[in-house]
């Protein structure tokens, strides 16, 4: 008899909110906001639409296996949301949950039969920095090379000549001093920024396959980068509303 | 019937269970002080990076400590607002799924609600009405409480709360973070006599506060000093303090005789101050009114009275839907 694998996927960290289900080969995907940014979900609609999405599975969230969860990096608040969220549901109904690198992610994309080039993952971070990764293609999935980073585009780690494909919107305002810094030459930048629920899907059920689960308690989001302490602000107060904005975040 | 209540909205985790029977059966708090008191101040991306790492372990020991079972729980209580609005979004985010994966109602509370009413989680709760001085880092209120749910604003600070004055003149005076328990500390050496501060906003009627300028005030003490010695600080914190203590006071008398009322309850966590206790027992043998205050663990933020608050909500048949959705701004007057 063939187990049917149902799971929930979220994923927060760019600007489009990944939530989809898989239930044996059909996938769901109630992603939004990967083209208009205006219609991403606020933090408000992610568990009605989880919902929404498990009546139209005719299933109940119990039935659910397992939970993949995008860590990031991304906008902190974001990875935080779906992280409570993930810990909640993972505590509540006793889920193992399978972390994923949403750059990772973004690699996956680039992947097709046959593949032989590696895949530079470039995002845009802060200034002169980027979040990078690199990866290659095995069994069909991403495979991680060297460790992520979040780094200055003049400081990025040399490479291995070879075919590289670039992925990202890192490489668009930077990307002559990310290849002299790599010492690579890219054959072609897909300039992809948000991932998607059938990427995530499937290194999610790929880490899965091998137990690389984690347990509610252990649900981190992945920041790669230390918040700026420049400031620190005094207990909230009711009159201060402009500072309060500065840290406000929806999804 | 028991309720789980969860506080995440500033720099303290707090996670309680509140058993209609036998009251607070778990009480678990994370202090984050240590981690912001080199800022001097709360850094809320640091707070909020901490909710998310202690918040659900919390709720995992809260549980065992009470044995209680996940049945046993029937609705998950938490801080909605006013607070931090990343820091309010990892409890509500929690709350909220945790709630939907057992299948029982979430409840968003109102954080200084929950601080009114951890004053009535005694064996001797004060009746309605009553005045409530609300008083904290974030707030300075004072409300008439006519029944649960049915409060109006009798007044409030037009700039900095009490504790944040305290906070900023600790800074001054070069005493650590939290500055409210430091100022205490130091003004039992000080001379009262010494210096004397104004009492604002108390020369003209009216039941709202400023401590905006008694902090320039004390600035201005400390810059017509050449040299601070210990001795200068400590006369400082008393006269600061005197001052603070002394404008509540006339304050909350002013709101007993405003609204007829006989009881006052003060909440918050500047209610936890000795002198400010001292000052408000002396007000009530001489007007012959009753003074409450909540324990002194439950000053503080709390998850206890997050609890406590959403079993009050839950009798009185509140639910709310799935939506993640926190207030950082959020009178209580809107209840």
């Amino acid at each position: 008899m063939v187990v049917r694998v149902q799971l929930l996927a979220i994923d927060t960290s760019s600007s489009a909110t990944l939530l989809g289900l898989q239930l044996g080969e059909e996938i769901i995907d109630r992603t939004r906001g990967k083209e208009v940014a205006s219609s991403r979900y606020h933090s408000r609609d992610i568990l009605p639409t989880i919902q929404q999405m498990l009546a139209e599975a005719h299933m109940g969230l119990d039935e659910i296996d397992a939970i993949i969860f995008g860590q990031g990096p991304g906008s902190f608040t974001g990875l935080r949301i779906a992280a409570g969220i993930v810990q909640g549901l993972a505590y509540g109904l006793r889920l193992p949950v399978v972390p994923v690198s949403s750059m990772a992610c973004l690699a996956q994309v680039a992947f097709r039969e046959g593949i032989q080039c590696r895949v530079a993952v470039a995002l845009k971070a802060r200034l002169q920095e980027v979040y990078f990764g690199t990866y290659e293609f095995s069994e069909g999935v991403a495979c991680l090379l060297g460790p992520e980073m979040v780094v200055d585009v003049t400081q990025t780690p040399r490479q291995e000549e070879g075919t590289w494909l670039g992925v990202g919107d890192g490489w668009e305002d930077h990307r002559d001093s990310l290849e002299q810094s790599l010492g690579i030459t890219l054959e072609d930048v897909l300039a992809v920024t948000c991932p998607t629920v059938e990427n995530l899907l499937t290194l999610g059920r790929w880490k899965l396959a091998r137990g690389e689960t984690l347990s509610a308690l252990e649900v981190r989001p992945k920041y790669m980068r230390e918040p700026q302490l420049s400031g620190a602000r005094q207990v909230p107060e009711s009159t201060n509303l402009v500072e309060r904005g500065r840290d406000t975040h929806q999804i | 019937m028991r309720v789980l209540g969860i506080e995440t909205s500033c720099d303290e985790t707090g996670v309680a269970i509140y058993d209609e029977h036998q009251g607070i059966i778990a009480n678990l708090l994370y202090s984050q002080i240590e981690l912001h008191r080199e800022f001097g101040g709360v850094v809320p991306e640091l707070a909020s990076r901490d909710h998310i790492r202690k918040t659900l372990p919390m709720i995992d020991e809260a549980l065992l400590a009470s044995g209680s079972k996940p049945e046993d729980i029937h609705a998950i209580a938490y801080t909605a607002g006013p607070g931090l609005v990343g820091a309010l979004l990892v409890g509500a985010s929690i709350a909220k799924s945790l709630a939907l994966a057992w299948n029982i109602p979430s409840l968003g509370i109102h954080h200084m609600e929950g601080h009114l009413l951890a004053a009535l989680l005694t064996d001797n709760p004060p009746d309605y009405p009553f005045v409530a001085l609300l008083v904290s880092g974030g707030h300075t209120q004072l409300m008439a409480c006519h029944e649960p749910e049915n409060y109006d604003l009798l007044g409030e600070s037009q700039d900095d709360a009490a504790g944040e004055a305290f906070d900023k003149v600790a800074r001054m005076l070069g005493l650590p973070y939290p500055g409210g328990p430091a100022i205490a500390d130091l003004a039992t050496e000080g001379k009262a006599a010494r210096f004397s501060f104004p009492r604002p906003m108390t020369s003209k009627p009216g039941l709202d506060f400023s401590f905006s300028g008694l902090k320039t005030f004390t600035l201005n003490t400390i810059a017509s000093l050449k040299v601070l010695s210990q001795q200068d600080k400590a006369d400082i914190a008393v006269a600061f303090q005197e001052a603070v203590v002394d404008t509540i006071r006339i304050k909350c008398e002013r709101a007993l005789a405003a609204t007829g009322m006989n009881s006052l309850v003060i909440a918050g966590g500047v209610s936890a101050n000795v002198a400010l206790r001292e000052s408000l027992n002396h007000l009530s043998a001489r007007l012959h009114c009753q003074v409450f205050y909540p324990d002194f663990r439950l000053c503080t933020d709390n998850g206890a009275m997050i609890a406590f608050a959403g079993y009050h909500r839950l009798s009185k048949g509140h639910r709310e839907d799935l939506a993640i959705n926190v207030k950082p701004r959020w009178p209580m007057v809107e209840l």
